[in-house]
């Protein structure tokens, strides 16, 4: 029968994760019952304190080490490429919308003799993520982080020059500073690796930038085309434009190996969790009526914003980890093969 | 494998495995006979030391035995195990050597608190 003390041992080691607690569980179940004292029923406190940090210090440098092989350095490239992509896509976007605003309606700037005064952020923005995109595409792996960085500062500040008239701008634009952030993250964490176009190949590449092209395309036909017209009845043009860019996205995806392709969509899920998070923190803080910025509404600001993508990523993760760890193994022995 | 300096448990691992092979517990004994009782290596702590060593090809497991119906693994230094050591001993000595030196100095040049 197994003793009380080693049952609670046995417990305290789960907190490892699997591959090491086949490698040591014996071994070190047997070191602590050698070390108990005679008739010790329980774990003693520093004893067991001990087990969990380095249980959960393995568990953490396994994940890490695990982010580091090169299936994952591969999606973070690819990863990375799509982020800088969307937060080019998401400035530009504001530009075009602010410059149509401004030859229709006048530049509201302009009674202050600034022209386009109050797009230049959006611009710096905008030129400052379309600069990571380029860098990414030239496989200039160092000069697209360094760029994403000084990106992130574009966008602190972007932020920053709002806030003396209006206080929520750093709350509503959270979403843009988490995308940043996740963004640089994933570049970081490609640089060692394959660059991005390396891993798409010349037709995946060709296929996904098309998607993107089209995506940008419809996006700017919007504005543009406030009635416009159906095809067959049945769908827009723009939207017909954008169903054929996501086809054309997912055609891209579909010629990278299935194993990167997967951690690709583990490292999207947090990007995609971004706006889900802002919807969700400004629905908790009640932004609407607010009246002013609180600690407590910047706390749940930074747990939401970190939170919820971090969410996503354990959630895809595991999915992953279910999807890759069930594998059939058929073995045949010479006598059943001949 | 990295030149920065080694953790004490780490440390006095290798110095307990450069007498010859020992196991988990056999280790931790001579760790604490070593410092005289000073440190007191625990099961985590040990093994993550044993773990990262491993992989990074400073020890290698020498043998396996079942004692009482337990696993006992028995541990050795390798060649970049012994490697590693030396340089590690002869920077603590370096080390030691210089705050000793400036230390008489201190005393010779009458600096030493009264």
């Amino acid at each position: 029968m197994t003793a009380p003390l080693e049952i609670q041992y046995r417990r305290l080691l789960a907190v490892y994760p699997s591959a090491h607690r086949r490698a040591y569980e014996e071994e070190m179940v047997g070191v602590l019952m050698e070390g108990a004292e005679p008739g010790q029923r329980r774990p003693a406190l520093g004893e067991a304190a001990d087990l969990l940090r380095a249980g959960i210090l393995a568990r953490l440098g396994r994940g890490a080490q695990a982010l580091r092989t090169s299936a994952w350095r591969d999606a973070a490239a690819v990863a990375g490429l799509i982020g800088a992509v969307l937060l080019t896509a998401i400035a530009c976007r504001r530009l075009i919308f602010g410059l149509l605003y401004a030859r229709e309606s006048g530049d509201p700037m302009r009674a202050f003799g600034v022209d386009g005064g109050l797009l230049i952020d959006v611009a710096a923005r905008s030129v400052a993520w379309l600069a990571v995109v380029v860098a990414v595409l030239l496989a200039a792996r160092r000069t697209a982080t360094a760029l994403a960085v000084v990106a992130v500062l574009v966008e602190i500040t972007a932020v920053a020059v709002w806030l003396p008239s209006q206080e929520f701008r750093a709350i509503r634009m959270s979403w843009a500073l988490a995308l940043a952030l996740l963004t640089v993250a994933l570049l970081v964490l490609s640089r060692h690796g394959r660059p991005a176009v390396a891993i798409l190949g010349r037709r995946g590449g060709a296929v996904l930038t098309g998607g993107l092209v089209l995506a940008a395309v419809s996006a700017l036909l919007l504005p543009l085309w406030p009635t416009p017209p159906q095809i067959l009845g049945l769908v827009t043009v723009p939207d017909a434009l954008l169903l054929a860019a996501g086809a054309m996205l997912l055609a891209g995806l579909q010629r990278i190996p299935a194993g990167i392709r997967r951690r690709i969509l583990v490292l999207l899920a947090p990007l995609l969790a971004v706006p889900v998070a802002q919807r969700q923190l400004e629905q908790a803080i009640d932004i609407t009526f607010a009246r002013s910025v609180t600690p407590g509404i910047v706390v749940v600001d930074v747990l939401m914003m970190a939170g919820v993508p971090l969410l996503a990523f354990a959630l895809a993760a595991a999915a992953l980890h279910l999807r890759e760890g069930i594998t059939v193994t058929v073995t045949r022995t010479p006598e059943q093969a001949a | 494998m990295t030149d920065t300096p080694m953790r004490e448990p780490t440390f006095l691992v290798l110095t307990a495995l450069a007498a010859g092979p020992q196991h988990g517990y056999a280790v931790i004994e001579d760790v604490a006979r070593m410092t005289d009782g000073r440190v007191r290596l625990r099961a985590g702590t040990l093994y993550a030391a044993l773990d990262r060593l491993r992989t990074d090809g400073l020890i290698e497991v020498d043998r396996e035995e079942v004692v009482q119906s337990r696993l006992r693994r028995y541990y050795r230094l390798t060649g970049v195990g012994e490697t590693r050591l030396a340089a590690e001993s002869s920077r603590l000595r370096q080390q030691a050597t210089l705050a000793e030196g400036r230390l008489r100095a201190r005393h010779d040049l009458g600096g030493a608190p009264a």
